[in-house]
């Protein structure tokens, strides 16, 4: 019976599970209809499968050229991101110094400012940058938006403009990185051995700095959950 | 001294591209706001608070718009934290097989692109094509017009929000789901009290600095959220979706007027920090 029950609970989540991906299942299968299969009467669910959409895809539109952009955007603004996250995020959790507190408190105030907020500026700095650097078309300044325009020539600003909206996350996780270095460790997790971990006494130290400003962030919530969690053993027991 | 030298040094890069990219365009936008600055002219005169003024001055839709927005958030942040919270339990249940990969099926959402996610849904809630009324037409009932009415619409941008955060939501809460200690359960399962009671009793106490992270990051999310309703419905049909974050973008790129725009997202700045700064005072409390 208790089998029976287990057994009819997986069915039902593994159902809820399709379910809730139906809808991109549903685009990619669409993708393999022709257009007529698309809006027949009778509506089909499965028809014999054509890659027709694909070729058109590749003839009919410049997906060579977003493709470029796209991969020019990401691995120009990953590279970016990486070095100075990991140089910034060095410094705060290695050295100490005088305004350390503040330039991170500063930076993690960044991360605050959404993008619709600096978006109209960024959007005349680049339109500016254009005038001056050549991409003389009109076109994408009179008819795109900021937004379009990223994704459709110059690679110029919107490598940068991309590289700064991911920047303050990696950048979060630069030091994340770090701080994970010695919360994932076993015996961290329940606050037992909070000392042991790091590589050296004076990297202890630094990591400890650095993390008493940070308790906003998730992955000092998740260490906070855990000694809760811990605590309330020891209460319990 | 030379070793506060280096800090600097490797701060540097980070420093300059903080100050051109996110402080300098964060203070001009302040400025912008108080001027009428518009893009057909690209100039603009100081106007003061006029843009302020005028926004709350109910003589045009924004009040809708901020309505709207508030109303879109007190509707995603419960269902999205009660969604998460769900799915974290199912997938970190003694009870089902292949944990990892409903996980990463139902984290999949938020690894797409918003732009995928709106034409996905766009497609499948479709009134000729797609899926849900293609079924309802072979069982003889008529079609849902999901996108064409207005409050289904809405309620379609809100399900489709819900549906893209709760994976991400699901794993915040799988990990403090696994930080209590088995001997938590095994304690609470020798109480004696049926599992649901158990639950809500013993474990979701100790989840509550996660619950508090997820509803204010939700909050937040929900406040500017932009791009997929942008590709969904296009803040249509009518206004019908049109939350402040749109709102924004068509004053700022459509109707041209920059200095509006401004004024409107220092509003939403200004929700935004106040929003982070309650965040902070109750983790503060929390420690």
């Amino acid at each position: 019976m208790r089998k029976l029950i287990i057994v009819l609970l997986n069915l039902a989540v593994y159902l809820f599970a399709l379910l809730y991906v139906l809808p991109i299942v549903w685009t990619i299968f669409s993708s393999f209809k022709d257009e007529a299969d698309l809006f027949s009467w009778p509506p089909k669910l499965i028809s014999q499968p054509t890659l027709v959409n694909y070729l058109q895809v590749v003839r009919k539109t410049q997906f060579a050229l977003f493709f470029r952009n796209s991969f020019l955007v990401s691995v120009s603004a990953t590279l970016i991101t990486i070095i100075i996250s990991v140089m910034g995020g060095y410094a705060l959790a290695k050295y100490q110094f005088r305004f350390k507190n503040q330039v991170s408190t500063f930076i993690l105030s960044m991360l605050m400012i959404p993008l619709q907020v600096i978006m109209v500026p960024i959007y005349l700095v680049m339109s500016r940058c254009q005038d001056r650097w050549g991409e003389r078309d009109q076109d994408l300044l009179q008819n795109h938006s900021a937004f379009d325009a990223a994704f459709d020539r110059s690679p110029r600003g919107p490598v940068f403009h991309l590289a700064l909206e991911r920047f303050p996350l990696a950048f979060d996780r630069g030091r994340f990185a770090q701080a994970l270095h010695d919360t994932t460790r076993p015996g961290t997790l329940c606050g037992r051995t909070h000392r042991s971990v790091g590589s050296s006494a004076g990297d202890d130290r630094a990591f400890d700095d650095t993390r008493s400003d940070r308790l906003h962030r998730p992955s000092e919530v998740f260490r906070q959950g855990h000694h809760h969690g811990c605590d309330q053993v020891r209460e319990d027991v | 001294l030379k070793r506060q030298y280096y800090a600097w040094l490797f701060l540097l890069p980070n420093l300059i591209i903080f100050t051109i990219f996110v402080v300098t365009p964060a203070l001009s936008s302040f400025y912008y706001a108080l001027t009428d600055y518009d893009m057909i002219r690209l100039s603009g005169k100081f106007v003061g608070l006029a843009n302020l003024r005028y926004l709350f001055s109910g003589t045009n839709d924004f009040g809708r718009v901020l309505l709207r927005t508030f109303m879109y958030s007190a509707m995603v942040v419960p269902i999205a934290f009660f969604t998460s919270l769900f799915l974290a339990v199912v997938t970190s249940s003694d009870l089902i097989k292949g944990k990892a990969f409903l996980r990463a099926l139902f984290y999949w959402p938020w690894l797409l692109s918003p732009s995928i996610i709106g034409v996905s849904w766009k497609w499948f809630l479709d009134y000729d094509a797609g899926l849900i009324n293609i079924l309802l037409l072979k069982n003889g009932s008529s079609p849902i017009p999901w996108l064409l009415d207005r409050r289904l619409a809405f309620l379609s941008v809100v399900l489709v929000t819900v549906w893209n955060v709760a994976g991400y939501f699901m794993v915040m809460f799988n990990s403090a789901l696994t930080a209590i200690p088995t001997e938590v359960y095994e304690a609470a399962a020798l109480d004696g009290a049926n599992r649901w009671v158990r639950f809500w009793k013993i474990i979701f106490p100790l989840l509550k600095p996660t619950a508090i992270l997820v509803l204010v990051l939700s909050t937040i999310m929900s406040m500017r959220s932009f791009e997929i309703i942008y590709v969904f419905t296009a803040g249509g049909p009518g206004t019908a979706t049109t939350v402040l974050a749109q709102k924004i973008y068509y004053t700022a790129f459509l109707e041209r007027k920059l200095g509006m725009a401004s004024a409107m997202s220092v509003i939403l700045f200004a929700i935004l920090i106040t929003l982070s700064l309650v965040q902070m005072k109750i983790l503060e409390e929390e420690t």
